[in-house]
């Protein structure tokens, strides 16, 4: 027991920023909803008299839910601490080493859930739900959100670290689909199952972690000996074998998936006002940032490549920009045309359609230049600018895929976000002229915990 | 008669058809410092982490604490501390923290001898782990292992990253561990001179085997080199059992054998006819001998 909470301790203290944004969490989490539960009229449900003006009350009903979102950040260290602790000796020599670091995940999930289904249940206590049935049901999905969460938090988590940024910004996007349970009146039936399924797979997973590690390492021996032997069949050139970019083609293709998830449960969405977002164009917009996240590991590996060429750092870049452009628009081009033919199944105006286009390549642009930008371990310069990315994008779609939108104010967004790239590409070309390897130094013995 | 911290019989592992170990039988007992050598790839490292439990052995088995090494219980796991060849902290925590966590799984932890560890090692635990230099990573992971004061010890190749001085403060630290008799430590080093200093009974890999295992005395009483003196000339052969390597020169010769005895001496001095001076070799010169 000592070392699950002293575990779950870690997961949410373990950097000075987790420790900051979960007190802040909490704060805003406690502060909301004290604010909300004990200061009526908040009247957006009451029609009564306000003491706030409407920004006001916006603000406030905005605390808790940002609080449940730094509190879910907050354990950010989660997936990589405990993938790293269960995939390295420590899960083999610490007793009960396995059990106890499997408990503390789901100790952490459930406690981030419990914070967050409470805070959903107290958001909505005054729309007339019953309380318990609003909290069990807001529990079950947010166990099953936030389990999403951490595991493609951990996914992303292991090639990069702006990858780790964006799979925030992807994985509340994947909080869409799990959401529309928490509407009483729907079927639970399919979140128990998805959230059993997951914890069975991750229990199995950690559990039998040694012995899938030898029927694993045995298939794949079989395999290469029965054909051949051979384990790297990319191919290509050795620049963008060095960075990593010599077969676009997983990730192009890998993005399908999730937008079929996000077509099939979000087809019949019908907007309540002409100016509503569309999240269909707020998954599509964040999936276009990802290929672009990638190239933050190319500072990092560009050192080999300085070692054997005589490329000088100015032109190093050169090549890295041209290696993850290459690649990253098949990976793009993938994204348009699923666009295209998922906007012609629903029958989207061209007009939006043609609009939509253009985002998403701004989006991959900002992103590209966004992850060459980092040269270094992250610091709050690329952290701010990866937020203030994000968040303009996601703005600018919201602005994009409302109808009543004026095709000026979308020409003028489109324009800021252009020359925002333009900027990011000279700071990473400046960046890149002065590059310092033992800044961004590879090691690959620590890469799950980075 | 103490009983055994670790048991093999007839230990060997192959994967995927290929051998990396096999019939190796040894004991550890509370006291020992074993120190295990062998060149890359001879099976050191698969040897150890048989003995953790890291992996099923394809042959015989192995016991820690009366418990087969891969199914160990979190209780004989509480007894066992081992250090890797290549640490495995987590990059974002500081040094304290990641104690802390680790400590956490132990029922009896020595916050003082790990204070007082890190205080010596010049170790600043309030330092994030991701800017510590190999060496101090290095302290760090042997802190975690010896704060539960395990009863055995097990280190693989624990001082590659280490300078002299953190070498030396190690090697006593091991001493002292086993000091007591009731401890035990089994370690893998290419440095041939620490374990020399150190341990008390030597384990030699060879060839996936182990070749040779017992007191560090009796090694070097076993494997000497013999210089062999014929003032009426040296018969054509040297035929002498165990013989590792011969080398003549003229009416002399030079001759390493394994398993020697006093016995042997007379014997071989009659039947050759020569005289024969007997010289001990330093623990390096051993293990070269045995690889020549």
């Amino acid at each position: 027991m000592k070392a699950v909470a002293r575990l779950m301790l870690a997961y949410f203290t373990g950097t000075r920023l987790l420790s900051i944004v979960t007190a802040l969490g909490l704060v805003a989490i406690v502060g909301g909803s004290a604010v909300l539960f004990y200061l009526p009229p908040l009247v957006a449900q009451h029609g009564l008299p306000s003491r706030f003006s409407l920004a006001e009350e916006a603000a406030l009903q905005m605390a808790p839910v940002a609080g449940v979102l730094c509190f879910i950040f907050g354990a950010s260290l989660l997936p990589s601490m405990s993938m790293r602790l269960v995939t390295s000796h420590y899960a083999y020599v610490l007793p009960y080493g396995r059990v106890k670091l499997l408990a503390s995940a789901f100790g952490t999930v459930a406690l981030v859930s419990l914070v967050a289904s409470t805070t959903v249940t107290l958001f909505f206590m005054d729309a007339g739900f019953p309380f318990l049935l609003m909290f069990r049901r807001g529990f079950l999905v947010s166990l099953t959100s936030n389990t999403i969460l951490y595991c493609v938090l951990w996914f992303i988590g292991r090639s990069s670290s702006i990858g780790k940024l964006l799979g925030v910004a992807a994985a509340v996007a994947t909080l869409v689909v799990p959401l529309r349970y928490q509407v009483p009146g729907t079927s639970i039936t399919p979140v128990w199952i998805a959230c059993a399924l997951l914890w069975a797979t991750l229990t199995a997973g950690v559990l039998l972690a040694p012995r899938m590690k030898l029927a694993y390492g045995g298939t794949r021996h079989s395999l290469a000996q029965r054909f051949g032997g051979a384990s790297y069949r990319g191919g290509g050139r050795e620049v963008d074998f060095m960075f990593g970019t010599a077969n676009p083609w997983p990730l192009a293709l890998g993005q399908i998936v999730p937008i079929a998830i996000a077509t099939y449960y979000l087809r019949d969405y019908h907007p309540y006002a002409a100016d509503a977002p569309n999240p269909l164009l707020a998954v599509m917009t964040i999936l276009s940032v990802v290929s672009g996240g990638l190239t933050a590991v190319a500072a990092t590996r560009a050192r080999a490549l300085w070692l054997r060429t005589h490329w000088t750092r100015a032109e190093l870049f050169g090549r890295a920009e041209r290696a993850f452009w290459g690649h990253n628009c098949f990976v793009l081009g993938v994204l348009l045309v699923a666009l295209v033919a998922v906007g012609s199944w629903l029958e989207l105006p061209t007009r939006m359609l043609v609009l939509w286009l253009g985002l998403l390549m701004l989006g991959t642009t900002l992103s590209t230049y966004l992850g060459l930008i980092v040269t270094a371990s992250l610091g709050w310069t690329e952290c701010v600018l990866a937020a203030a990315t994000m968040v303009a994008l996601l703005m600018t779609s919201i602005y994009t895929g409302a109808a009543t939108t004026p095709p000026a104010t979308i020409v003028a967004l489109y324009a800021a976000l252009a020359v925002a790239a333009l900027a990011f590409r000279q700071l990473a070309a400046r960046r890149w002229a002065r590059l310092d390897w033992m800044l961004c130094r590879a090691d690959s013995t620590v890469r799950p915990a980075t | 008669m103490s009983v055994p911290y670790a048991v093999a019989h007839q230990l060997g592992k192959a994967f995927y058809g290929k051998r990396v170990l096999e019939n190796a039988s040894f004991t550890v007992e509370p006291g020992d410092i074993v120190g295990v050598l062998g060149k890359n790839g001879a099976g050191k490292t698969t040897l150890l982490e048989l003995m953790l439990g890291f992996t099923p052995p394809s042959a015989g088995g192995v016991e820690l604490f009366g418990h087969a090494s891969y199914r160990l219980p979190g209780a004989a796991k509480a007894r066992l501390g081992f250090v890797p060849q290549q640490d495995e902290l987590v990059n974002q925590l500081t040094a304290a923290d990641q104690i802390g966590v680790i400590a956490s799984f132990y029922p009896r932890w020595d916050d003082a001898l790990v204070t007082r560890l890190a205080r010596e090692w010049e170790l600043d635990l309030g330092e994030r782990i991701k800017g510590m230099s190999v060496g101090q990573r290095q302290k760090l992971s042997i802190l975690l292992a010896l704060g539960h004061r395990p009863d055995l010890l097990i280190l693989d190749e624990p001082v590659a990253s280490l300078d002299p001085v953190a070498r030396r403060q190690f090697l006593e630290q091991i001493i002292d561990v086993a000091a007591d008799g009731a401890r035990a430590v089994v370690f893998s080093s290419h440095i041939v001179s620490d374990v020399e200093r150190l341990a008390n009974k030597i384990w030699i890999v060879k060839d996936h085997r182990l070749y040779w295992q017992g007191d560090f005395d009796a090694l070097k009483d076993s494997i000497v080199r013999l210089h062999l003196r014929a003032p009426r000339g040296l018969p054509d052969t040297i035929a002498i059992p165990s013989a590792l390597s011969v080398q003549r020169n003229g009416s002399s010769a030079t001759v390493v054998v394994r398993d020697w005895s006093d016995g042997l001496h007379s014997e071989t001095a009659g039947k050759l006819g020569v005289e024969i001076e007997v010289e001990q070799l330093t623990l390096e010169d051993i293990f070269l001998e045995l690889h020549r």
